[in-house]
Order: structure tokens, then C-alpha cells, then sequence
């Protein structure tokens, strides 16, 4: 079996997913801040890398754009409103914001988002998010801290996994955060693409360990006598809040943080 | 007083007065340089300045200065700053030699900055900074002659600057 190793990276999974709301979104300039309302994910993975997603939608349902130079923000560990709203130390604040704060790039309609590297960072991690009107009004912003950090204890990388229907996979991790909930994405192929599932399963809150069946990620058309290379990438999800107040947008605006763990391994007959 | 005092006397007088007069002086001085700041690229800046000498080691100076945009770049976009002002100072000078005359200048400087970032204008800040100057003039000949200066404005907008001097003098 050819050795495939698999990157799963939240951005190029939003990228196939993406292209929602296509011609019927509307522009963000006909709607009042109270009328729009981004729902935010801050995604660290494997790398460190946190990837920060805001889909935006009105208050309605209405899929929308960011229209006549309205912007959102986003930062890590630097609160865009200190460096974007400045009459003071112009140098200082011209170099951070060279360095900390980006433009949220469309991904398609209604979806836009920002990649950055935590290197120069110590945790914890806290991802913002500023909104600001073409005409230079400065709306509001939020943040959410990146869920601590856990390391996967089972199954061990590159291990061989029969999928036997009697002995389903225990997974287990480190440093529960009871607070969080868990989710797992499965991604499995068989005989170079021939075969592909992708599954993503909630495990509810966070215990540490939980259990998964083959029948939860093995292609259910594939033969059973393969082997077959399979990806798991493990969240933890912090609550998701609302911040409608704090980001000066509509209801339903919220925020998420997400912390990704990875493993790959071999499922054997 | 005899007619001869009063010739001495009046000879005396004007001797003193034309010395006084020859002492002091008024100097114009373009110049151009470099000016550097931490994190930022370095620019071009040029500036004139207007002198007058009450005495040739003491004088009073006026200048107004332009700079070319500060930039810095990062993994997330440009940053530019604009930079202009206008000040007063002192200086202090040793005609050490024929053709070469260090001096000390201590400005006062009044400057206004913009800076632009993310694709527009993100604020402005105008205020007052000091500023020292060591250089050395060298004339050349008659009222014409070169200067070279090291100068450092201390907090511009949160910034030291630093920059060097090239220029012209003209004194007459």
C-alpha cells in the first residue's frame, strides 16, 4: 500500500466546500451592523497554525459579501482596535500591524479568512476579529482563546488498526478540558482514491477517551479484505458564545475556538 | 575737545562699529541626507535651513524638512509614514580652521506625521521633538562652502531618527 500521508487543513477543506450562496448573496453595504451576522471559528492545527473562518450572513438568513470597503479583521494575541484606531507612536503601530493584523481574504461568497503562525507566540492563543464600515466606522470586535493544547494518546501514529467488528478503536488523549466538547473527522482511502469516506462524528463533551467503529469511518463500499490509509483528526470545540454585543452585530453572530490534534494509521481486514 | 580729538574720536568710532557689523552674519544651508528608524527602511530626506550668526561661534536657526515615506514591510502587508515639519535652534561654532568649522546645533522641532497601513490612511499625530546636531562646515570659497552633519530628532511619533546631512552653505 503506497505510504499516503494526508495534511488535513481547514482551509482547503473550506475551499471545497466553499461557493455557498453564489449568486443570491447580497452585498454587506445594505445592511445596518445589526443586521449582519458572522459566525467566527479560530482553528489552530496540527503545525500551530491558527486559521480563522467568518461566514457572513444577515440577521435573516441572507447569505452575504463584504461590500464598499467594509473589512473584517483578524489578530492573534493583538487586539486589531489598538492598532487600527491610532493618533500615537505611528511607527510602532505601522510595524505591528505589518506583522499582526490581516485583511480577512474572501474564500467565495459569504466566507472569509485569515492564516496565521503562532512561532512568536506564547499560549495561550486568543484569535480576534475586528469589523470595521467602508466609511471608517470602527463596529466592534471579538476574540476567543484556542482550547489548550492535548496530544493523542491512541491510536498510536502509523500503527496497523484491524477493523475487526468486535474490537472498535479506543481513542484517548491528554489534558481533558471538561468544559470543551470533542469531534472527530475521519478521512479514509483505499487503493489510491478508488475508495474514499469522510466522515465527522461528535463525541460530545470531553472525557478523554471515546470509542469508534469501523463501520463510523471505513468506505461502506470497499472491500473488506483491503488496507486501507486513515486520517484522524481529533477537535476540541470551546462553547460557542454569542457576541452580538460585544462585536456590535446582529443576533446569531458567535464565535468558536477550535484546538486540532492529528493521526494517521493503517486499517487492516 | 580739540578738532584733532574730535577726528580721532570719530575714526575710532566707525573702526569699532564696521568690526561689529563684519562679525556677524547670515547663512543658507540646503541640504539632503538619509534618515534611518528601527524597523523601517531608509529614506531620503531634505531640508533648509536659515542661520543667523550674531556673533561666528553663536547663532539662531530656522529650518523646514521633507521626507520621503518611511517604510517597513511584514507577512501581512506595508506600513508607510509621512513625514514633514518645520523648527528653530541654536547653534554653537568653532572656526577651528579656515576651512573647517565644526559646530553643535540643538533644534526644536515641530513635525507632523501620517501613516498608512492596510491599504488606507490609519491615523496622523503632529507634535514638538528636540534634536542635536554635530557637523562641519567647510568653506570653500568667498560665502560658498559645504557642511556634513550627524543629527538624532528623539521621539518622532515614538521614534528616534537618525540621519546624515549633506549640503551647501552660504554665508555672507
Amino acid at each position: 500500500m503506497q505510504n499516503i500521508t494526508i495534511r488535513t487543513l481547514p482551509l482547503l477543506s473550506l475551499l471545497l466546500l466553499g461557493g455557498c450562496g453564489g449568486s443570491d448573496s447580497s452585498s454587506s453595504s445594505n445592511y445596518t451592523n445589526t443586521q449582519i451576522a458572522p459566525r467566527i471559528t479560530a482553528s489552530q492545527d496540527q503545525s500551530g497554525d491558527v486559521t480563522t473562518v467568518a461566514i457572513l450572513q444577515s440577521s435573516s438568513g441572507a447569505s452575504l459579501y463584504l461590500g464598499d470597503g467594509d473589512r473584517l479583521y483578524a489578530s492573534l494575541n493583538t487586539p486589531p482596535a489598538d492598532l487600527v484606531n491610532t493618533d500615537g507612536d505611528l511607527f510602532e503601530t505601522g510595524h505591528e500591524l505589518t506583522t499582526r493584523v490581516q485583511i480577512m481574504e474572501s474564500l467565495g461568497t459569504e466566507k472569509y479568512y485569515a492564516n496565521e503562525s503562532t512561532d512568536d507566540l506564547n499560549p495561550p492563543i486568543r484569535a480576534y476579529v475586528g469589523f470595521e464600515r467602508g466609511n471608517g466606522e470602527w463596529v466592534g470586535q471579538t476574540s476567543v482563546v484556542i482550547p489548550r493544547d492535548f496530544t493523542i494518546l491512541s491510536p498510536a501514529s502509523y500503527s496497523s488498526i484491524s477493523r475487526n467488528t468486535d474490537d472498535p478503536i479506543t481513542l484517548s488523549w491528554t489534558n481533558v478540558d471538561e468544559t470543551t466538547t470533542m469531534k472527530l473527522h475521519s478521512r479514509v482511502i483505499c487503493n489510491n482514491l478508488t475508495y474514499l469516506a469522510e466522515e465527522a462524528i461528535s463525541l460530545g463533551a470531553d472525557t478523554g477517551t471515546a470509542e469508534v467503529s469501523a463501520s463510523d469511518y471505513f468506505p461502506a463500499n470497499a472491500p473488506t479484505d483491503i488496507n486501507c490509509h486513515a486520517v484522524f483528526t481529533l477537535e476540541r470545540s470551546s462553547p460557542e458564545r454569542p457576541i452580538s454585543e460585544e462585536l456590535g452585530t446582529a443576533g446569531g453572530s458567535s464565535i468558536i475556538g477550535i484546538k486540532q490534534k492529528m493521526v494517521e494509521f493503517t486499517s487492516t481486514p | 575737545m580739540t578738532s584733532m580729538s574730535r577726528h580721532l574720536l570719530f575714526i575710532l568710532l566707525m573702526a569699532t562699529s564696521g568690526a561689529s557689523v563684519a562679525e556677524q552674519s547670515f547663512m543658507i544651508s540646503p541640504s539632503f541626507g538619509m534618515a534611518s528608524v528601527d524597523d523601517y527602511d531608509d529614506t531620503t530626506h531634505i531640508r533648509i535651513d536659515g542661520s543667523y550668526f550674531i556673533m561666528p561661534e553663536f547663532g539662531i536657526n530656522a529650518f523646514v524638512t521633507n521626507y520621503s515615506d518611511f517604510e517597513t514591510s511584514g507577512d501581512y502587508g506595508d506600513a508607510a509614514i509621512e513625514l514633514d515639519g518645520y523648527g528653530i535652534g541654536l547653534i554653537g561654532r568653532w572656526q577651528a580652521h579656515p576651512r573647517f568649522h565644526p559646530y553643535l546645533r540643538v533644534d526644536y522641532f515641530y513635525w507632523d506625521a501620517e501613516l498608512t497601513a492596510l491599504g488606507r490612511n490609519i491615523g496622523s499625530e503632529s507634535d514638538f521633538s528636540t534634536g542635536i546636531a554635530l557637523g562641519a562646515q567647510l568653506p570653500i570659497k568667498g560665502f560658498f562652502g559645504l557642511k556634513l552633519e550627524a543629527q538624532r530628532y528623539y521621539d518622532v511619533s515614538g521614534a528616534d531618527i537618525d540621519q546624515l546631512n549633506f549640503g551647501a552653505t552660504f554665508e555672507f
